[in-house]
């Protein structure tokens, strides 16, 4: 009867932050901008797919799984959940401050307690997930997939999604238990050491003394051998059935004995209150107490850097080595392998636009500071606490992102340099997305305040991510392959707007005039970029086919480097305003 | 005697940091006991354990003849809990809080119903019992975990710092109702640093400074052994002998 209240609880704070949400017009606006791009998603696709020529760019999905080795993609999964595990703030995002007030005071079990969390989120993942799947409609007609190949392949993506999550809570729980006290915290320090000795050397074994590699990543692969393509399996009954029993056996045997457990582990779990409690004393810690000279100096804005480091340091300092470990691992296994990987992409438009994709997925995944900054971000603390200005803040945070970036993006650019063939093109094109995630993260973070436990506000500020990043990249795309009279007038309009940003106009009638030519010329400017983004769209088969043309090289450089450099500046000032309301 | 709460050598240890030295409480049931102590004495950690939160380094718990352990659902049926900094679900009304805490403990939908009436009524909640409580104010707050602590009409009542946030016609309220939780037979155990509340409201306190107990027995006790000196003067002189030793 408890868990029925509480799954009950739960379903009913989700609806009702939805139905909170439709009283804001911004919110309103988010939901729009998500059924237009999903309604984008299926019209685009509808299109592509009727066109011959864009055919081939979806043809991974007819190559045949023989031959291909995924031996790589099971370590990294693991090597993730254990990253994630080891994220000693984690849990606050699980479990809310209320839990604390209302239920682990209450005559409820922790089990109980954790299996209602659970419910709530398989069900919130299952409404996005299916939200997703609503909009690729075109792809399963297509390929004539039939209602239970697309319910498999529903069921599938989904079973993943909660194992990643539930092999998180299981690593999260261990390590709880391992991480109290302080002489266990030593011991988890020494066993993370270890390990990470252990799997650089024989890496660097690998890479030296073998010419094809030993097969110490070779785990054991669902799909391996299959003689089958994805498509014929799911489109065929013989297939499904092969799919069912020989993937989601296992999966589910998976699901069940991590869902075993983990609510084993919070079963009686007295800890659990205690972490839950330290979780929220972390918090405060880290935003109540800093010690921080609060009499702003300007000339010493590393104060504030300053300040981010040691955060940074003194509560992530493990993750941090691991997670930077982790990319130079994953650098290091991408050019060691660079041509089985680069056989997954046969077509490279595909590898094209899945880049952005693959970008923002990993700055989302490896860069840790910057969950620290949102949630600094989030309770507003300096601006509450201190003479500082939100400038200042805004440009600190900003900066304190860029900064931590460096030896995170630098192992990836390399990686990618290879994987593309060692063409700079791409090389500008990620340069330019990476300097604008920071301050597009900012504003998003600022926009639906995601250092709130709000499912919503999490879920509207990572689209919002998502779309513009992608946004940028095929805007950026365009304009590398834009016509020249194109060129010169989007090179007039990047002028215009540096001029009048950054020029002091002496007279009045010289401002007045530059102010409306300055108003005309974002307007066009935005229709430009749109008209831009629409070509790009129908166009991307035939993009980066003049890679080699300096000309357009050394346009690219400057028109998106500009681009990002005023986008950059705008969007902080857009910030500034939403921290002020 | 018959003990409400009955605490033996309780210890902890917080980051190597000792928070509570040897505790010993020893609260007759239909008392008021009062936690006195100045900013990190331990009574906010000491409610924590009592309220099983937080597990204690060493020591036993008994509430109500049951002994705090591992698994305490029994133990936690009759404890009501009012913590210093209390946090609801945003999302949901007032009473939508107060009808989910109700139906943990109540079975009969009439009862709980009649129970959440009952304390809306009392604290004055009938204006914002369709508000969010992410939109209504701190004090509101507080008033709303009051009524959700006592919807089940608990036999332990611990409160850290209730009166903080009250504005005066609830903090007579509160009084009143606690007297008559009091003569009810229930035993409370109130964490504050206001000395004059305290005075006027414990039968008996326990003086604490940085986890160690400085004084513990009736205010009569108090008033005997220092006359004329009131509560405010006493904590004063214990605390800075304290510091001297």
């Amino acid at each position: 009867m408890r868990i029925a209240s509480l799954i009950n609880l739960e379903l009913r704070i989700l609806k009702n932050e939805f139905l909170l949400s439709l009283r804001n017009k911004k919110y309103i606006a988010c939901y729009i901008i998500v059924a237009l791009t999903g309604a984008s998603i299926y019209t685009g696709l509808d299109f592509f797919l009727e066109t011959q020529g864009i055919l081939s760019a979806i043809s991974i999905f007819e190559v045949p799984l023989t031959g291909i080795n995924p031996r790589w993609g099971s370590p990294l999964l693991l090597i993730y959940s254990l990253l994630k595990g080891l994220n000693p703030n984690m849990g606050s995002n699980f479990f809310s401050p209320a839990d604390i007030s209302i239920l682990f005071v209450r005559p409820i079990k922790t089990h109980e307690i954790y299996i209602s969390k659970l419910v709530r989120n398989g069900f919130k993942h299952g409404v996005f997930l299916l939200l997703f799947f609503l909009s690729i409609v075109p792809l399963f007609s297509f390929y004539n997939m039939r209602n239970m190949g697309v319910i498999a392949l529903f069921l599938f993506v989904f079973i993943i999604i909660e194992i990643t999550q539930l092999i998180s809570h299981v690593k999260f729980f261990m390590f709880y238990r391992l991480y109290e006290g302080e002489k266990s915290r030593v011991r988890v320090n020494a066993v993370v050491l270890i390990s990470v000795i252990v799997v650089g050397g024989v890496s660097i074994y690998d890479l030296l003394f073998t010419k094809t590699g030993i097969n110490i990543f070779n785990y054991c692969s669902l799909l391996m051998d299959s003689p089958e393509t994805i498509i014929s399996i799911l489109t065929t009954r013989t297939g499904l059935t092969k799919l069912l029993f020989e993937c989601f056996s296992p999966l589910l045997l998976l699901l069940g004995v991590l869902a075993s457990a983990s609510i084993g582990m919070t079963r009686n779990y007295f800890g659990v209150n205690h972490y839950a409690e330290l979780a929220l004393v972390n918090q405060d810690r880290l935003f109540g107490n800093f010690v921080f000279p609060f009499t702003y100096d300007k000339s010493k804005n590393y104060q504030l850097l300053h300040k981010d480091a040691l955060l940074v340091v003194r509560n992530y300092g493990i993750q941090v080595a691991t997670s930077l470990l982790f990319t130079y691992g994953l650098s290091y296994v991408i050019i060691r392998y660079r041509d089985s990987i680069s056989s997954l992409f046969l077509n490279r438009d595909l590898l094209q636009s899945a880049l952005p994709f693959l970008l923002i997925i990993y700055l989302k995944m490896v860069l840790v500071p910057s969950d620290i900054i949102e949630k600094d971000w989030g309770s507003s603390w300096l601006l509450r606490s201190s003479n500082i200005s939100q400038e200042i803040i805004v440009k600190s945070k900003v900066s304190f992102g860029y900064l931590t970036m460096i030896p995170y993006i630098l192992p990836l650019l390399a990686s990618l340099y290879v994987l593309e063939n060692n063409s700079w093109t791409n090389l500008i094109l990620m340069i330019n997305l990476v300097f604008l995630y920071s301050p597009i993260k900012t504003f998003t973070s600022n926009l639906f305040n995601s250092g709130s436990d709000q499912s919503l506000d999490l879920f509207l500020s990572n689209f919002l991510q998502i779309l513009t990043m992608f946004m940028f990249w095929i805007f950026f795309t365009s304009l590398f392959n834009t016509q020249v009279s194109l060129m010169f007038i989007y090179s007039t309009i990047i002028a215009t707007l540096f001029f009048t940003k950054y020029g002091k106009p002496i007279k009045y009638y010289v401002f007045e005039l530059i102010s409306n030519y300055y108003f005309f010329t974002l307007l066009f400017a935005v229709i430009l970029g749109i008209f831009l983004m629409l070509i790009a769209f129908l166009r991307t088969t035939y993009l980066f086919q003049n890679s080699g043309n300096i000309f357009r090289m050394i346009w690219l450089i400057i028109a998106s480097f500009s681009t990002s450099f005023i986008v950059k500046d705008y969007i902080i000032k857009w910030t500034m305003r939403i921290y002020l309301d | 005697m018959d003990y409400g709460i009955e605490t033996k050598g309780l210890v902890i240890k917080l980051n190597k940091k000792t928070v509570i030295d040897r505790l010993e409480l020893a609260i007759p049931k239909g008392t008021i006991h009062g936690l006195i102590g100045s900013n990190g004495a331990g009574k906010t950690t000491t409610l924590k354990i009592l309220s099983g939160l937080l597990p204690a380094t060493s020591g036993t718990v008994r509430l109500n003849d049951l002994y705090l352990g591992r698994s305490n659902e029994k133990y936690k049926e009759f404890i009501g809990y009012v913590p210093e900094s209390p946090e609801l679900y945003g999302s949901l009304t007032v009473r939508e809080t107060l009808e989910f805490v109700a139906s943990l403990y109540y079975r009969d939908y009439d009862i709980a119903e009649k129970q959440i009436q009952h304390y809306i009524d009392l604290f004055n909640l009938g204006e914002i019992e369709k508000e969010y409580t992410k939109n209504i104010s701190r004090g509101e707050t507080q008033r709303v975990i009051l009524a959700s602590v006592l919807v089940h009409n608990p036999d332990i009542i611990l409160l850290d710092e209730p009166f903080y946030t009250l504005d005066p016609n609830s903090q007579k309220t509160l009084r009143l109702l606690l007297r008559e939780k009091r003569d009810e037979g229930k035993t409370i155990l109130l964490a504050t640093h206001l000395l004059d509340l305290a005075e006027t409201m414990c039968d008996s306190i326990t003086l604490l400074s940085k986890g160690k107990t400085l004084f513990d027995g009736g205010i009569d006790k108090i008033k005997t052994t220092y006359p004329g000196a009131s509560l405010e003067d006493v904590f004063i002189t214990l605390s800075n002998n304290e510091e001297m030793v």
